[in-house]
């Protein structure tokens, strides 16, 4: 048995074919925006706690294989008596120039170039005077020798992002502005087209609620779909950026996955996309048939 | 029922073409309205189902004084009143079957109840190979036909009915005129506005006659 068609043929006008596309284009910035903001959160959370903190001791090359050798068990050495540090790991120039290879390329010859030791350390908590009782004891050794707590960098790597996510949202501001104004425009449009059905509905009958459906449903069947549309491109991207990031940042960076309720929230939003598209289209016909 | 006191009425500026109207119908009762062409019968009509507003005067239905109904709250009367349109107003992009069934459908009829009452109908007024035509591939006699069927499928209180056989055939007027009256037995009050003499000869209910603007009552001859 068939279905009783609605009495509106929304969808049969072109009025309505290009609020998919902005309706994925507003879900897909905002929820690199939101993605990106939940990431941050996670990040500074950590980072502000001094929990699951890494820091870089990266030593000087020295003239011969001895001193390098040298210096680096009597790093070793300070790095292992130091209470706080739970986990270190030399980085030699072999794996040094792993990392480096999808950088460089691996035509280079590494032996040629001054390629610093690396020694990752792993610590659970710390405060700044402990760092720098750290960094003295390092410096007593050989004063070339670098402590990288990576705070400078991540402090420009947080404000540089907190910068783009105050972008992203005037942007999901503006694109979530284009997207009510669209709505409303082709909510209109197809009243107008539509008048002499509206009438015939009225006159039957209807009251002003049952028209508004129609054409609040429809307004959300557009949103949904452009919502995901926009979802999925965002998902593919976020999935990208992670696999990218996992990569690079395992020893230097806490790993900047979301969680699942942050995926959760993550799917809201192309929802959330079709409810203002469905509210808007009843207040407009709503508010024009008053 | 139907209540007007000294109603006149005009489109926009134009001169009135109906004036002060007086007229009170029982519920049950049975009318024509007849009247030259272009003497008002459809504008009365259209006063009553609330698609003008009377320019002058009052207009009550089922007892609620039209002019200080908000508009909210139409939707309640139109219910209750079923109309033929002289010009029919189907809605092309529906079927004869979903035409019928949209007075059911926004009130919120439940649809398996829906299609047994539409299809019912349907075939009583002959269109049973029919129901999933669009009106645009109907005859003007079917479509009149659909027209028909949309205004009494929900049991309206009032029937209006604007020249409902101006395109069928003599068997077919007898019998929608039958239905009609069927109807009316069962209490709805029904006006039909024809220009057929013969009708009137063959159904001598009492006539509303509107000629240069003003309703006068011819009493039926039974
Ligand atoms: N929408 C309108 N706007 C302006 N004038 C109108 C409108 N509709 C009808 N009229 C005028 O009102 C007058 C009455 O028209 P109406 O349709 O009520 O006549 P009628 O009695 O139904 O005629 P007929 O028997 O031909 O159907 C006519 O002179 C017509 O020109
Ligand atoms: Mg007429």
């Amino acid at each position: 048995m068939r279905l009783l068609a609605p009495a509106l043929p929304l969808g049969h006008d072109s009025s309505g074919r290009f609020l998919p596309w902005i309706m994925a284009f507003m879900v897909y910035i905002g929820m690199l925006a939101l993605a990106s903001s939940l990431a941050l959160d996670r990040l500074a959370a950590r980072w502000n706690s001094g929990l699951q903190g890494t820091m870089t001791v990266m030593l000087p090359t020295q003239l011969t294989p001895a001193a390098q050798n040298l210096l680096r068990e009597k790093t070793v050495q300070v790095i292992n008596n130091t209470s706080w540090i739970v986990r270190s790991q030399v980085i030699d120039s072999v794996e040094t120039r792993k990392m480096l290879e999808p950088w460089l390329g691996n035509n280079l010859n590494f032996g040629e170039l001054p390629i610093p030791e690396l020694i990752a350390i792993e610590y659970l908590s710390t405060n700044p005077s402990n760092v720098a009782n750290l960094r003295h004891a390092l410096n007593a050794l050989s004063p070339d020798i670098l402590l990288d707590d990576h705070q400078g960098w991540l402090a420009e790597l947080l404000s540089f992002a907190e910068s783009l996510q105050g972008l992203a949202y005037l942007l999901i501001l503006v694109v979530g502005a284009a997207t009510v104004v669209t709505v409303i425009f082709v909510t209109q449009t197809g009243l107008a087209i539509n008048r002499r059905i509206v009438d015939i509905v009225h006159l039957v009958g209807a009251p002003n609620r049952y028209i508004a459906r129609q054409f609040q449903y429809h307004s959300l069947r557009l949103g949904l779909v452009g919502g995901f549309i926009g979802a999925c491109m965002a998902g593919l991207t976020l999935l990208a950026i992670e696999y990218l990031l996992g990569s690079l940042s395992s020893v230097i960076l806490p790993r900047l996955t979301l969680s699942f309720w942050h995926w959760v929230l993550l799917s809201l939003l192309p929802l959330s996309a079709g409810m203002i598209a469905m509210f808007t289209a009843r207040y407009t016909v709503l508010r024009a048939l008053s | 029922m139907v209540f007007l006191e000294q109603v006149s009425m005009r489109y926009g500026n134009d001169p009135e073409i109906l004036r002060d109207i007086s007229l009170k119908l029982q519920p049950g009762s049975f009318h024509f309205l007849t009247g030259p062409s272009g003497a008002g019968k459809s504008s009365l009509l259209r006063l009553m189902y609330l698609d003008q507003q009377p320019s002058n005067g009052t207009l009550r239905l089922f007892g609620y004084n039209v002019g200080r109904l908000p508009r909210q709250q139409y939707p309640l009367i139109r219910r209750r009143i079923g109309v033929v349109f002289q010009d029919f107003r189907l809605l092309d992009n529906l079927t004869a079957f979903e035409n019928v069934a949209l007075p059911l459908k926004v009130i919120g009829f439940p649809e398996n109840k829906i299609r047994d009452h539409v299809s019912e109908l349907l075939i009583w007024v002959g269109l049973a190979d029919y129901l999933y035509n669009y009106p645009k591939t109907l005859s003007g006699g079917q479509q009149q036909r659909v027209a028909i069927a949309r205004a009494i499928i929900s049991r309206p209180s009032l029937l209006l009915a604007d020249e409902p056989t101006g395109n069928l055939d003599e068997p077919m007027s007898m019998r929608l005129m039958y239905l009609f009256e069927e109807l009316n037995k069962t209490g709805t009050t029904v006006i039909i506005a024809t220009h057929s003499e013969n009708l009137i000869e063959r159904f001598p209910y009492p006539q509303l006659h509107i000629d240069g603007g003003h309703l006068t009552i011819i009493p039926g001859k039974k």
